[in-house]
């Protein structure tokens, strides 16, 4: 198993309202656990999958599910120009640009994508509030890969 | 060895050097276009990385998406394969300043061999035959005339920055000559952004002679035999075929030692093409050396029973080469016919669409080179060859009778091909008989 897929599994892990998931695959085993407010669920048996047959190598860039990276309804995809680093934050110690819920403007700097030393500003391409943000910091992205989505104004 | 290296091309020629790669143990890295997410290549190779949209200018042709693809995967080597930045030399010098190898030879070699007339002034001075023809380039009419008449009708005009067969004309006399500059200049300007020109002796007949040359980083410097190019429709080159029925032993000696002086002359690292035309008489002349692998390298594969592309990365990664001229073998004869997604009958039009499902030939000494994959949906927007068809026989007669029965196999589903057309080739009695030159096509 690649540790981009492990990285994969435990996000997807911390989305679903389950709270522990033992996995057994080829030699390996790993365990998961979490605390979650409210209702807790017990999963009694370890759970094994099959041996995941992967056609295609997954890529160095981790795209969440296929459902996550469309845009919804009312959604505008904001989409990496260039081939690089994203960066959510204006320099390592401050706030991020932009958080989920907030209100932005058209043009407004939304994150940074760093390619080969350069720091490309991406701006937001409609005024509206943000929705979701799928690129992780410092996380290697690729052209057209959606960084966030916007809900446009009326 | 690298531990990976990025491929900065697509199609077949990608995935020939994904699986070289593989072979070494090498980790390799595709780049993309967002029409090619599905393409073989991509596929194949353990990342993939979208680089752009459609037009190959912003993906393929994409420095900086591509040097950014190859930092973030933190490769260490980027093959450029043929076409693209192959033979860009900025591109190789900027691989280069980020700290990777450039599977090829050095930016300012490539820059100087790019230069067709600053070749050809290169090899005159080193004592390679070339053909007669301006000193360089040709700035006016009026020069141009003059360099004409000295060089003797009929003459080829042809842009310095060219290749692939464009910015060409001929003049076969003085009234010919203006608006063949003119639209030579033109089209020259148009296709490669240099207008300059050269005049060149146009060589009646001719035969389209290649030589391999492979040389290490430490100066030694091989040929691995010759390629016959001369089945060309529009310069475009439809059937190679190695040995040349044109060359015996002495001829390829010479023509062999000529084509590993002219590497040495231009400071040549890493796989390239010396490019010769041979007239009727046995009179050989430089043309031109490319500086990249180049799409008819299996033949020389079959006949040599070398792997080009392993040759290559090797000789990046600093390792000597480990033949000597005189180990240099070949054996019985190979022949490749490109398959392109065209239609024949209406003027080679290039045919996109969907791969149904197809069938390739096999049996000892057939090899395919492709991309696609049943369902594939090749897109219009880069070029149409979608196979490589080679067969290796023992003689030249069985080899063409192996390719006839392997393009009779040949069956594909979804798009047109121009494997009717190479069939009829195959089967034209001077094709047989070995009389063929550049001329070939339209004259039959």
């Amino acid at each position: 198993m690649e540790f981009a897929e492990i990285k994969q599994l435990m996000r997807e892990f911390s989305d679903l309202p389950i709270t522990k998931l033992d996995l057994e695959w080829d030699k390996l085993k790993i365990s998961l656990e979490k605390q979650v407010a409210g209702a807790v669920q017990t999963v009694d048996q370890p759970v094994t999958c099959q041996p995941i047959t992967v056609v295609n190598q997954p890529p160095a860039v981790v795209l969440s599910d296929e459902d996550d990276c469309k845009a919804r309804a009312n959604e505008t995809a904001v989409c990496s120009p260039v081939v690089g680093v994203y960066y959510s934050t204006p320099s390592p110690d401050a706030a991020p640009f932009v958080q989920v819920g907030q209100s932005v403007k058209k043009g407004q700097t939304l994150c940074i994508v760093e390619a080969m030393k350069m720091m490309n500003e991406i701006p937001a391409p409609v005024s509206g509030k943000i929705t979701r943000i799928l690129a992780n910091p410092e996380e290697a992205v690729e052209f057209n890969q959606p960084l966030m989505f916007i809900q446009a104004d009326e | 060895m690298f531990r990976k290296v990025l491929v900065a091309n697509r199609g077949e020629i990608a995935v020939r050097i994904i699986r070289s790669c593989r072979e070494m143990g090498i980790e390799t890295v595709a780049v993309f276009s967002t029409p090619d997410r599905d393409a073989l290549h991509a596929q194949l190779a353990d990342e993939a990385i979208c680089v752009g949209p459609a037009k190959a200018q912003d993906s393929y042709l994409n420095i900086k998406n591509i040097l950014s693809a190859a930092i973030v995967t933190g490769c260490d080597a980027v093959h450029p394969g043929f076409g693209f930045l192959s033979e860009n030399p900025c591109f190789a010098e900027l691989v280069s300043k980020c700290g990777l190898a450039f599977i090829g030879p050095d930016g300012d070699v490539i820059r100087a061999m790019g230069n067709k007339s600053e070749a050809r002034r290169r090899m005159i001075e080193c004592g390679v035959p070339v053909v007669p023809g301006s000193k360089g380039g040709v700035g006016s009419v009026e020069q141009g005339l003059k360099a004409a008449a000295k060089i003797g009708y009929p003459v080829l005009i042809k842009a310095s920055a060219g290749g692939g067969g464009r910015g060409m004309r001929k003049a076969f006399s003085p009234k010919e000559f203006a608006s063949a500059f003119t639209t030579a200049k033109a089209e020259a300007k148009a296709c490669f952004g240099d207008d300059e020109v050269y005049v060149e002796k146009l060589i009646l007949q001719p035969r389209h002679i290649e030589f391999q040359i492979l040389a290490d980083n430490r100066g030694k410097v091989i040929h691995l035999g010759e390629r016959d190019c001369s089945i060309q429709r529009r310069n475009q080159k439809m059937i190679e075929e190695s040995p040349s029925r044109a060359l015996n032993s002495e001829l390829r000696e010479a023509m062999g030692a000529h084509a590993v002086q002219a590497a040495r002359a231009a400071g040549y690292r890493n796989a390239g093409t010396v490019e010769f035309v041979l007239d009727k008489d046995g009179n050989y002349y430089f043309i031109e050396m490319n500086t990249r692998i180049q799409v008819e390298h299996p033949i020389t594969e079959m006949i040599t029973g070398l792997d080009l592309v392993q040759a290559q990365i090797s000789i990046a990664y600093g390792e000597k080469l480990s033949w000597q001229q005189k180990n240099i073998k070949f054996s019985g004869h190979a022949i490749e016919c490109r398959i392109n997604a065209e239609d024949p009958t209406q003027g080679f039009r290039p045919s996109a669409g969907r791969i149904e499902s197809y069938l390739f030939p096999g049996g000892p000494g057939v090899r395919i080179d492709s991309a696609i994959y049943p369902g594939y949906y090749i897109p219009p927007y880069y070029d149409s060859m979608i196979a490589k068809l080679i067969v290796h026989g023992r003689s030249r007669r069985e080899a063409i009778e192996k390719m006839k029965m392997a393009l009779e196999e040949f069956w594909i589903e979804g798009v047109t091909t121009n494997v009717s057309f190479q069939k009829a080739i195959l089967s034209n009695q001077d094709f047989v008989d070995g009389k063929v030159n550049t001329h070939f096509i339209e004259n039959h």
